[in-house]
Formats: C-alpha cells, sequence, structure tokens
C-alpha cells in the first residue's frame, strides 16, 4: 500500500482536531481496519493520514445501561457485541447479525460502527440495528450530537458524517415490550459473503399491541424500514399465511434491488419477500 | 513522510523490538523478519491463511497493521512447539487423522483450532464448522479437519 | 529368496513425509525463500482491454518512483513458450489477447516500490473487436485471436486449425453413426454448458530468476509442479541448452494443474535476463486477484451429446461435439480437449462413436491443466445426459448404466479393449451407501431431498513418452535418501516413495526421506500430472530401491559368506539367521567392505531406475481408433444424498459416497486424502464456482471476495470414501492413479440430484442459489419436468432450442 502519516490521539477532541486541521490530501479513520486495509492493500482507497482511533479509551465502550440502552463504541469488535449476554438476552436480532457477519477472525477485528459507517447497502449490521430504532451519537468541533440511525445513512456508502466528526457510539433503546427478534441472511454460500438479501425483524409488546418492526437490507441504496408491511402487521399476534403473502408482497413492492455478479435484481425481490415471511415466523415465538 | 515506528511486542514467548513502518500488516512485517509460517495467500481477508494469535485472539494478520501490536503477544505456529521440538497435541491430532495435504493452510487453520479449543474445548460438529470457516482449504476438504478438531479435543482433555 | 521385514511397506497406513515441518510452519515456499539484499521484486502490468493493438507505453512516470529501476515491455522479450503448442508470450507483444494480460513488468528494490510503479505504467490501446463466446469464436472466422496459428511450432498429434480459432481437434470416426440414429428406437441429444473455473490454489504463484552474468546459466527457484517440465519448456523457448537452465521447486501450495507446465518463469526471467539487470534475482510475486490473468484457468465447455438407443435400452451409436473455451493459448489446454476426446464414450460400451472435440480461442483468459484433465467436463456432460436418457425411455438411471457399462474386454471409443476393473462393484456399493433408490424426507423442515449418482472414468492423459527416472542412495548411518523430481505436493507422493522403498529394502519409513526437486541433482521427471506419479515414477523408484538392494544383499553375502538368499532385511538390520549374524546398515556401504580376502569392495550403494510407458500407440487423427490409446483407465462411482431449500435454492449435502478401483491403496491415508479433497473440490465447482465477465471481457469474479469457493460450512462433517483393488498389469504394486479422478463425477451426481429432488433439469454448472430457485420457478409455472435451465454466458437471448441448432 502507499505510505500515510500515521496519527494515534489518545481523546476524542484531539481526533476531532486532527480531522479538523485541513490536512494536505484525504484523511481517513481507522477503527478496526478490517475493512480499510485490505482497501488501501489492493489501491482502492488512497488516505493521505490515517487516524488511528483504537488509543481513545472512551471509543471502547460496550455496555448496557438497564431502562437506558445497549450503548456500542466504536471500537467495539463484533464478536465483543455478539457476545455480550445482554444482546443474547434482549437483542438477539443484533446477535444474529453479529454472527453472520464475515467469520469468527475478520468479527474479533470488525467493528459494529465500522460496518454502520462504511455504509453498505448489504452492510449486515444495518438492518437489525434500524430494526431496534438504534441513533449514532456523534462527536464533531461544535459538540455531539444524535442521529437516529434511519437518517444517519443518506445513500450507498454515504452517511451525513462530516469530515471532521467522529461516531463515538451507537445506542440501541431499552425497551420492556421486546419480545422477539432475527436477523436472517441470504448468500451465495453461508460463510464470510455479502449479503444478497439481509432482513431483520423485531417484534414488540406482543401481548398487548403487537409492533413490528422490519428492516431490509442489499435491496435498495439504503436499508428500507418496510412501513407497509408493518403497518399491516401492527396489532397481529399471529399473522396467518394471508396476511404474511401480503406483508411479502409489500417488502417486494418497496425494495429496488440492482444485479450484480452477486444476485440478479429478480431473485433478490423474489428472496426479500420469502425472508420477511420467514422472519416474522421466527418472530412469533419469543426468543427473549 | 512516514517515519518507522518502534515496536515492542513478545512473539512466540520472546520479547521483539522491530522497526516497522505504519503501512506494514503485521504480515508483511512478520514475514520479513523471517517468520514465514504465517502466509500470504490472498491478503485481502479471504483465505485464514495469515491468522495469528493476538493476546489468545485469532485474527488475520493482512488485515492487522504491525504497529497494532505494540505491547502484545503474538503467536504463530511455530509458537505451539514445546522447548525440545513436542508438537502441540492440535499439532499431533493434524498430522495423525490425515488433516494436512499441502500444507499452506495448516499454520494458520492450527491456531484458529487452538482458540476454539480453548473457548470451548467440546465443540459440536456445527460450532467447529462455524468456528473454522475463516480458514480456507482447499486440498483435504476440510474432512480431515474436522476428525483432527475431535481428536485434539480429546487429546486436550486428557491431558487434564 | 531373500526375506524383507518392515512395518510401513506398501498399503500401510501410516503417517506422511513432511506433515510435521508443515504443520510447525517450518516447511518453506516458493514467497518464503530468503534470498540477500540484492533481490529486486517485480510486478505485473495488466491489460484493460480484451483485444488490441499496443499503441505505446509509456513508462516515465513509473521510472520515477523512488525504488523502480527498470520496466520491461513484451518488444524486449520477444520469445513464444508452450508445453504441446508455442502460442504464447510472456507478455503482450504488438497486441493484446485478453483483459488481464501482462503487458509490462516492473522492478524495483522493494515490494512497495514495484506496487506503486506497476499503477503507474500507462498504455495506450487501439482496440480491437473481440470474441468471448466460444461457439461463436468456432463458427465465425471474423475475430481471429491468432491470425498467425500456423506458423507456431507444436508437437505432431495437435490439430491446429490456421485461418479459424481452433487451436485443437480431436476426432473420432468409427461405424456409422447416422445409421445407428436411423434405426434408432430413441435419439436423445441434450446440451450442457460450464464456465471456466479457477484452480483456487491457496498459494499464488511466485518465482525467483537469476541469471549468471558470465555463464549465462539460469538458476529458477519456482512454484511449480514439474521442474523438468520448466526447463524443457524455457529450453525450447529460448533457444537455450538444458544444461544452463537449474530448475529448484520448493514445495507447493497446491497445484491441481494450474502449476503445471510453465507458469510465470518467462515472464521473470525477462526481467532477469534483462542486460541490466543480469546478476541480481528478480522475485515475482502474483497477487491472488491477479492469479487467474496471469496463468490459467479450467476452460469453460458447451457439450452437445446425441444418443441412440434400442429397444433393448442399449446404447448403440454416440454423436459428441464439445466446444472447449480455451481462452487466448491453447499451449496446454489444447491437450484436455484430446484426453476428453479419446475417453468421449464415457464408462459405456457404444459400437458407433463419431466425437469432434475442440480448442477453442476466445479473446479471455486461457486454460491450462485442471485437476481431471478434459474428464470432469466429459462427464459433467454425458453423465447428465445419461441420466436424462434413462429416465426418457423409462429405465432406472442405475440399471441403464449398468447395462450399458464398458466391461473387461469391450472396446473404448478408440478401438482399445477395456482391461478388467470392479466398477459394478462400486456402483452397487454407492448405491447402497446413500440409498439411492430409497425416497427419505429431508432433514431440514419444508426442503426436499434427492439422490444424485455418476460415473466417473480416466486415463492418465500423458504422451507416449512421458518418462521418469529416480535415484535411491543408502547412507552410511542406515538411511535412504530418495531423489525423486515428483512434486509432493499435499497428494502424499513421497511418503507412498518412502513406503515402497520400505517395502524392498526393510529399511524403517522413518529413516526413508525424498528430496524436493533441483534439475542439477535429481534425474529426470516428465510432470507431476495426469496421476502418473506412484505408478511412473513409482516403476523407476522400486527398480532403484531394488537394485540398491541387490548390490547391498551381494555385498553382504560375500562378506559374510553366505547366499544372498540366506540373508533377511529387518527392519533396517541385515541378518543371517542361519549363522546368527546381525549387521546394522552402516559406514561400510559407504566406504566399502573389507572382506574377507582382505579386498576392500563396495563403495557408496546407489540404485537407479528409469521407466517409461512402454506400450501407447497415439490415435489415429483422422478416425481417433488405437490399439493402445491410453495405459489404463481409474474408474469410480459417486452418489449424493442431498436436500434443497425449494425457495431459496440454498442446497445441503447429507452425504456423498465415493470409490474408486486404484488397483492397490499403496499409502492409504493419501488415498483417502485424495478422494476426500477432490470430492469436496468437486462439491464446490458444482455448487459456487464459475468465472464472470462484463461485456468488456473484464473478469467480475477475479479473487475470492467474488470467487467463492467451499467453506468449512458449505461441506457433510465426514463422507464415505472407499476404494476397489483390481491389480494394473504394468504396475509396480499393481497401482494406478487417483489423484484426479474424485473430481470427475461429483458435480454430474449433484445434478441428478437435483432433478431427483424437484424435478428440473439444470443444463449449465454451477448449481448456484439463484438458478435452483430459477428453475423452481420455472416449474411452478407450469414448465414440464423435461424443461431445461440453460444459460449462455455469452449470448444473452438464446434459448436452449436455438442453442442446440447452433452448436
Amino acid at each position: 500500500m502507499l505510505p500515510f502519516k500515521l496519527e494515534q490521539p489518545v481523546t476524542l477532541e484531539e481526533a476531532v482536531s486532527m480531522l479538523s486541521d485541513g490536512a494536505d490530501g484525504p484523511v481517513m479513520l481507522k477503527a478496526g481496519g478490517t475493512d480499510l486495509i485490505p482497501w488501501m492493500n489492493k489501491f482502492l482507497v488512497h488516505p493521505q493520514t490515517l487516524v488511528d482511533l483504537s488509543g481513545i479509551p472512551c471509543l471502547s465502550m460496550l455496555e448496557y445501561r438497564p431502562d437506558d440502552g445497549l450503548y456500542i463504541g466504536a471500537l467495539a469488535t463484533v464478536n465483543c457485541v455478539a457476545k455480550l449476554p445482554q444482546v443474547h438476552a434482549l437483542f438477539p436480532a443484533l446477535e444474529d447479525a453479529c454472527l453472520s457477519h464475515s467469520d469468527q477472525l475478520i468479527r474479533n477485528k470488525a467493528t459494529v460502527v465500522g460496518n454502520v459507517c462504511a455504509a453498505v447497502p448489504s452492510g449486515d449490521m444495518i438492518p437489525a440495528l434500524m430494526a431496534y430504532d438504534a441513533s449514532v451519537h456523534i462527536a464533531g468541533p461544535s459538540g455531539e450530537t444524535d442521529v437516529p440511525l434511519e437518517e444517519f445513512i443518506v445513500g450507498p456508502r454515504r452517511t451525513v458524517l462530516k469530515k471532521n466528526e467522529i461516531v463515538v457510539y451507537i445506542k440501541v433503546p431499552a425497551h420492556p415490550g421486546l419480545f422477539s427478534g432475527c436477523y436472517l441472511k441470504l448468500g451465495r454460500r453461508n460463510a464470510l459473503d455479502l449479503a444478497q438479501v439481509g432482513v431483520a425483524c423485531v417484534v414488540r409488546d406482543m401481548a398487548s399491541d403487537p409492533l413490528y418492526s422490519i428492516a431490509c437490507g442489499a435491496v435498495a441504496p439504503r436499508v428500507l424500514r418496510i412501513k407497509d408491511a408493518e403497518e399491516m402487521l401492527k396489532g397481529v399476534k399471529r399473522p396467518d399465511s394471508a396476511l404474511l403473502e401480503k406483508v411479502a408482497e409489500a417488502a417486494m413492492n418497496a425494495v429496488s434491488p440492482i444485479s450484480d455478479v452477486r444476485a440478479s435484481m429478480e431473485y433478490r425481490r423474489d428472496q426479500v419477500g420469502e425472508l420477511v415471511k420467514r422472519a416474522v415466523t421466527v418472530c412469533m415465538t419469543s426468543r427473549q | 513522510m512516514s517515519g518507522k515506528i518502534e515496536i515492542q511486542f513478545n512473539l512466540n514467548g520472546h520479547d521483539e523490538m522491530w522497526e516497522v513502518e505504519p503501512r506494514d500488516t503485521l504480515l508483511r512485517a512478520l514475514r520479513a523478519h523471517g517468520v514465514t509460517s504465517v502466509k500470504r495467500g490472498c491478503e485481502e481477508g479471504e483465505c485464514g491463511t495469515c491468522t495469528v494469535l493476538v493476546n489468545e485472539v485469532p485474527q488475520k494478520s493482512c488485515m492487522l497493521l504491525a504497529y497494532e501490536v505494540d505491547g502484545k503477544e503474538v503467536v504463530t505456529a511455530e509458537g505451539l512447539v514445546g522447548p525440545n521440538g513436542e508438537l502441540h497435541p492440535i499439532q499431533q491430532a493434524f498430522i495423525s487423522e490425515g488433516a494436512i495435504q499441502c500444507g499452506f493452510c495448516t499454520p494458520g487453520l492450527v491456531l484458529t483450532v487452538y482458540a476454539l479449543l480453548k473457548e470451548n474445548p467440546s465443540p459440536s460438529d456445527e460450532e467447529i464448522k462455524s468456528y473454522l470457516s475463516g480458514n480456507l482449504c482447499r486440498c483435504t476438504g476440510y474432512i480431515g479437519i474436522f476428525r483432527a478438531v475431535r481428536k485434539a479435543a480429546e487429546l486436550l482433555s486428557a491431558k487434564e | 529368496m531373500s526375506r524383507i521385514i518392515t512395518d510401513n511397506g506398501v498399503g500401510k497406513w501410516t503417517t506422511r513425509k513432511y506433515d510435521e515441518e508443515k504443520v510447525s510452519g517450518t516447511l518453506e515456499f516458493a514467497d518464503d525463500l530468503a534470498f540477500g539484499s540484492d533481490l529486486l521484486y517485480a510486478r505485473i502490468v495488466h491489460s484493460t482491454v480484451a483485444h488490441a493493438e499496443i499503441v505505446s507505453i509509456s513508462t516515465e512516470e513509473a521510472l520515477n518512483v523512488r525504488g523502480v529501476v527498470k520496466v520491461i515491455t513484451g518488444r524486449e522479450f520477444n520469445h513464444h513458450f508452450g508445453l504441446y503448442l508455442m502460442d504464447r508470450t510472456p507478455m503482450a507483444i504488438e497486441k493484446v489477447r485478453y483483459l488481464g494480460e501482462p503487458v509490462a513488468l516492473v522492478v524495483a528494490e522493494t515490494e512497495n516500490a514495484a506496487e506503486e510503479g506497476a499503477l503507474k505504467v500507462k498504455v495506450e490501446y487501439k482496440e480491437l473487436e473481440a470474441v468471448f463466446d466460444p461457439v461463436k469464436a468456432v463458427q465465425d472466422n471474423s475475430v481471429l485471436v491468432h491470425p498467425e496459428l500456423g506458423s507456431y511450432k507444436k508437437v505432431d498429434y495437435l490439430t491446429p486449425q490456421p485461418g479459424t480459432n481452433i487451436g485443437n481437434w480431436f476426432k473420432i470416426r468409427r461405424g456409422n453413426v447416422e445409421e445407428a440414429f436411423e434405426k434408432a428406437e430413441y435419439v436423445i441429444e441434450e446440451l450442457v454448458n460450464c464456465p471456466q473455473i479457477a484452480h483456487g490454489f491457496l498459494e499464488p504463484y511466485c518465482c525467483v530468476c537469476h541469471e549468471d552474468p558470465v555463464s549465462g546459466r539460469l538458476t529458477i527457484w519456482t512454484a511449480a509442479q514439474s521442474a523438468f517440465a520448466v526447463r524443457d519448456i524455457l529450453a525450447k523457448g529460448l533457444d537455450y541448452p538444458l544444461n544452463k537452465i537449474r530448475v529448484i521447486a520448493p514445495p507447493i501450495g497446491g497445484g491441481f494443474g494450474g502449476k503445471a507446465g510453465m507458469t510465470i518463469e518467462a515472464l521473470c526471467l525477462s526481467a532477469a535476463m534483462s542486460p541490466d539487470l543480469r546478476g541480481r534475482p528478480v522475485k515475482l510475486f502474483v497477487p491472488r486477484e491477479e492469479v487467474l490473468t496471469t496463468n490459467g484457468v479450467r476452460q469453460g465447455y458447451v457439450a452437445r451429446i446425441k444418443l441412440a438407443i434400442d429397444k433393448e435400452g442399449k446404447i448403440q451409436g454416440i454423436k459428441n461435439t464439445f466446444y472447449f473455451d480455451a481462452g487466448a493459448s491453447a499451449e496446454y489446454g489444447a491437450n484436455p480437449v484430446r484426453s476428453a476426446g479419446y475417453t468421449s464414450t464415457g464408462c459405456y460400451y457404444i459400437p458407433n462413436v463419431w466425437t469432434d472435440s475442440y480448442a477453442v480461442y476466445t479473446n479471455k483468459p486461457f486454460g491450462t491443466a485442471y485437476r481431471g484433465f478434459g474428464l470432469p467436463e466429459l462427464m459433467g456432460a454425458m453423465e447428465v445426459v445419461i441420466d436424462i436418457a434413462a429416465r426418457k425411455i423409462g429405465m432406472d438411471p442405475i440399471e441403464f448404466r449398468l447395462k450399458n457399462l464398458l466391461s473387461e474386454g469391450l472396446p473404448t471409443c478408440t478401438g482399445m479393449p477395456m482391461h478388467a476393473h470392479a466398477l459394478d462393484k462400486i456402483v452397487h456399493k454407492v448405491s447402497e451407501k446413500i440409498k439411492v433408490n430409497t425416497k427419505e424426507d429431508a432433514v431440514r423442515p419444508g426442503w426436499i431431498r434427492g439422490k444424485g449418482f455418476a460415473l466417473a472414468i480416466k486415463a492418465p492423459a500423458i504422451p507416449a513418452d512421458s518418462s521418469s527416472s529416480a535415484v535411491v542412495k543408502i547412507l552410511g548411518d542406515g538411511t535412504v535418501e530418495v531423489l525423486a523430481a515428483t512434486m509432493d505436493m499435499g497428494q502424499g507422493a513421497y511418503t507412498a516413495y518412502a513406503q515402497m522403498v520400505s517395502e524392498e529394502l526393510g529399511i524403517p519409513l522413518d529413516k526413508i526421506r525424498c528430496l524436493y526437486p533441483d534439475t542439477n541433482s535429481h534425474p529426470y521427471d516428465w510432470q507431476t500430472v495426469a496421476s502418473r506419479s506412484c505408478w511412473i515414477m513409482g516403476m523407476a523408484v522400486k527398480k532403484a530401491a531394488c537394485e540398491a538392494r541387490e548390490k547391498l544383499l551381494a555385498l553382504f553375502a560375500e562378506y559374510w559368506q553366505v547366499s544372498p538368499d540366506d540373508i533377511v532385511l529387518d527392519h533396517g538390520l541385515v541378518k543371517c539367521p542361519a549363522k546368527g549374524l546381525v549387521s546394522p546398515i552402516d559406514e561400510k556401504v559407504q566406504n566399502g567392505f573389507k572382506m574377507p580376502d582382505g579386498i576392500l569392495k563396495g563403495g557408496p550403494i546407489i540404485g537407479t531406475g528409469t521407466f517409461t510407458p512402454p506400450d501407447i500407440v497415439y490415435p489415429d487423427i483422422e478416425t481417433g481408433q488405437s490399439p493402445k490409446s491410453v495405459v489404463h483407465f481409474t474408474v469410480g462411482a459417486v452418489g449424493i444424498d442431498m436436500e434443497v431449500d425449494p425457495v431459496t435454492g440454498e442446497i445441503a449435502v447429507n452425504n456423498i459416497a465415493a470409490g474408486y478401483d486404484v488397483g492397490k491403496a499403496i499409502s492409504p491415508i493419501n488415498v483417502r486424502g485424495q478422494i476426500e479433497g477432490g470430492t469436496i473440490q468437486g462439491l464446490s465447482a458444482g455448487l459456487f464456482e464459475g468465472m464472470y465477465y462484463n461485456e468488456q471481457g473484464k473478469l467480475l469474479t477475479p479473487d475470492f471476495t467474488d470467487y467463492k469457493i467451499a467453506t468449512s460450512v458449505d461441506v457433510p462433517f465426514n463422507i464415505d470414501v472407499f476404494w476397489e483393488e483390481t491389480p494394473e498389469k504394468i504396475s509396480p504394486y499393481g497401482n494406478r492413479g487417483i489423484g484426479e479422478h474424485s473430481m470427475i463425477a461429483v458435480a454430474p451426481a449433484l445434478n441428478n440430484a437435483i432433478f431427483d429432488a424437484l424435478g428440473v433439469r439444470l443444463h449449465s454448472y454451477p448449481a448456484t442459489r439463484e438458478k435452483v430457485y430459477r428453475a423452481v420457478k420455472l416449474m411452478k409455472n407450469g414448465g414440464s419436468s423435461d424443461k431445461d435451465i440453460w444459460q449462455s454466458n455469452f449470448v444473452k437471448e438464446q434459448d436452449y432450442e436455438s442453442a442446440l441448432k447452433e452448436c
């Protein structure tokens, strides 16, 4: 790869100011580096300056605060998140998503936040986080803000992050009514592959007034919440096959997949319908 | 532009002090210093022949920059061999169960199996398959490797 | 007769040579070798267009990168190379023939500088029309990949057709197929195709070359299957004497045919032999994403097979048309075309045969040797067509195969009588192991289970003069060194040879070493390909071991004043029980025996052996007939028990049963390994693998990100492999080859299983999830069980019926 200037800030403020200094040439951030380093190796990106975030303690945060939510710091690895007991107990769709990401080895280094910031349409972490109404906490020169994940990603590989901003953590809000959740991924094979289709489903308040969140990835320029499907399912405890067909159709109509070497748009569209049906079916049973 | 960085870390039980460029991946730095058991099969994180243990955690060294192991412990396949050349039970199991053919994927796989059995001393078939999914093998078809993991689990639990 | 006693002779389960070094990471592959600080590093610049004239190559920017010392272009190294047909230059000269073809080589003091420099070479092209579809290329001569085809040197038995894109054309003409079709009760004609696929070895190409500036002697360290073939090909291409080329072959990280012949050595030499660089070693490493465009892959194919079947279900005639997509060079790829051709009745006896097997040039990366060498391609088509035919005539597919089986004495498609084999026994065993005729419920809820079956056959695809030689040396410490230039790339050849030597000398296995090839020290061996080594080199090793033994016995006999027949070789000790004498094998075998008469006799004990197959007769150019076209066949069968998710198309394999008649398993641990490995490689190809291009001929699957191969989660936890042993007459121990065969029948067996499960026939490989899903959809929308999924990579609008006419 091409040479670069390495910066290793130890505080968030230091990191932000490095990004603001108008360095000569592109500046890129490194957390896990599992996308960045192979890209640099193959000369696909050429940062002049690399700001390595791994020396900033507050970014390693990974904790669940009861009645508040799960805080996933920028440096938390996919495997660490997957292994957190509260993730298994409360956010099974997130656990599924983590375990479907890449492979056992890469997950020891890749970060959840990194996957979200890359904003690749097929990013495995995004649908589940979106179904859990996650928000992104950003630090910049003028302070810190929170942006809902749905608004954070604006297009393929594009987020609202400005050049001098850093994601500090992603928060997955606690909710007393969380009942079930899952993430289903379809690829060319079952290990280390980009999703051809990825569907996350989360159900809250199953006992009283069921509320469904359905998010689909790899089938549109950004991950989409299928609002029409969610409307149809609202209040329904055990959707029957007729309703599931309608829900599937709503999903198929909402997405705009492309054809590429991994899959055709027709296959993606049909499979998003199928995976939505399956995901909703899985969520009829509690996984909490 | 990129000055050299000095890193200090422990490699297979020995303290090392190396000068590396920021852009040197751990893979290339190790190989440049003669640790050639760590292979470069693809340098894009797809094959696993570059697997190493960093603080006991298996990682693909083509995706790590060398400076990142400063202050850490790195173990490669040579590090599993005892002081008098005794092979680790996992290495013995690979040999006895026909888990090796060309040998290119073997050093990385052995380390992944080491990590697996540390975390999970009696894994199920599915757990074994899933844990190894980041290490490709083209010669054996994995069948002999599965046998070796079972055998290694046996040997390691007998040791205790 | 003297007795020989050992625990680890032929046929025993042993551990393998070099496994300890492999598992502890000390075995050095080509990229691991250390050279001095004078080592230069090279990186390839690849073309960005598929077919074009090179207008200019601008190297100025590259040369300005600090550390870059030179940029070499094709014009500076104008030599043609090729094992069978010399149509290949290491770099494009004046014209590029495929996207990715090397056009320049950047040489630098560091690897980083070479990589940077390669980015900065600018090439200007004048694009020409390109042809990517092999069927179009063979029917239409308006775009010629090799207009100079007539001028290339070649071996006698190849028949390229100048003025066309046909790099080779193998024919069989026997009997009268047209009459057979007229008289037939059933005529079945089907098409099957498959894209190019990659070897997927984990070790990328790597080579270091050095020219001595005074003598001109070349030294080449290279990841190669065949050190002597590299030498031969370079000698012919450079017009250099053999003795001035030394090739050292370190262990390789997988070959599968992709490291056969010459790969990148000439390219590296273009730098090492460059006037201002001579004297410095140059290292060329090819990163993963360049592997498929730098050397060869497995040829794609379009196969049309037409069968004439009589009322009893006997096949009376076959017409085969095979278009092999050879890409831009047929220097090696011309031969799998032959190999498929002279086996083109598969495992069956068919009296009337018409075969046309073509190697077709296209503007794509080129084909080379690949495990199975034409037979996975042939049987990938034939075993599917046989399955279709059986069902059409209402006969059980296995019964149909047995009814037409090529039993001992019946002529193969070349007229050669088939030898004894245990194929029917294997068929029955495989059928039982997967209960092929029992319909079982799927293990996974909602999935559909199916079982499929296919046969395998292959002979070593070698020229008549494919020779081997070996040297066995007994050292003064009682150990043995074997110089046999086979490349042990994991198939276990060195273990097998050590077992042979142990068998003949009674010396324990751990005291016997085989050394990796070096043309300076090893005697000649043709190649490590074709599953020929345990057989041909095995003959040489056995002879060498026996010669060493005879010398040893003669010396001890004189030393002890006994008959050699009274001597026993027992676990490395020499004994004469009658006289109560025991001796280790010690320095006497090195420095000589002081005989009873006081004369020193002996000196170092060396045994030598050579072997060449005695009686291969090349098939007639016009008829393809020959009394002995090949040395022998290894036959086998595969059964697959799988299930499929009918909506996503995902396939999971429950079990695979695979059996082969290996003649004699010299080294069972390695025979098992070869069958297991080849079966999974075949499964991976059948499920996932294919090389795809965009309209400009750019490969969209250059590396493991998009060229997916099987991982540990894609395979069953264990599979059921076995072998039979019908001895081969001309053979060291009755053994035949097994290295390639396990790949042959897997993909068609999978195809047949999918039909069994879903009732739809795929006419193209691989059976990706999306393809299976489309097949199911077709069925749901009223397609008949006969309706076919045909996918041509190139002619997008072509449906099956029109393709059948055109091909």
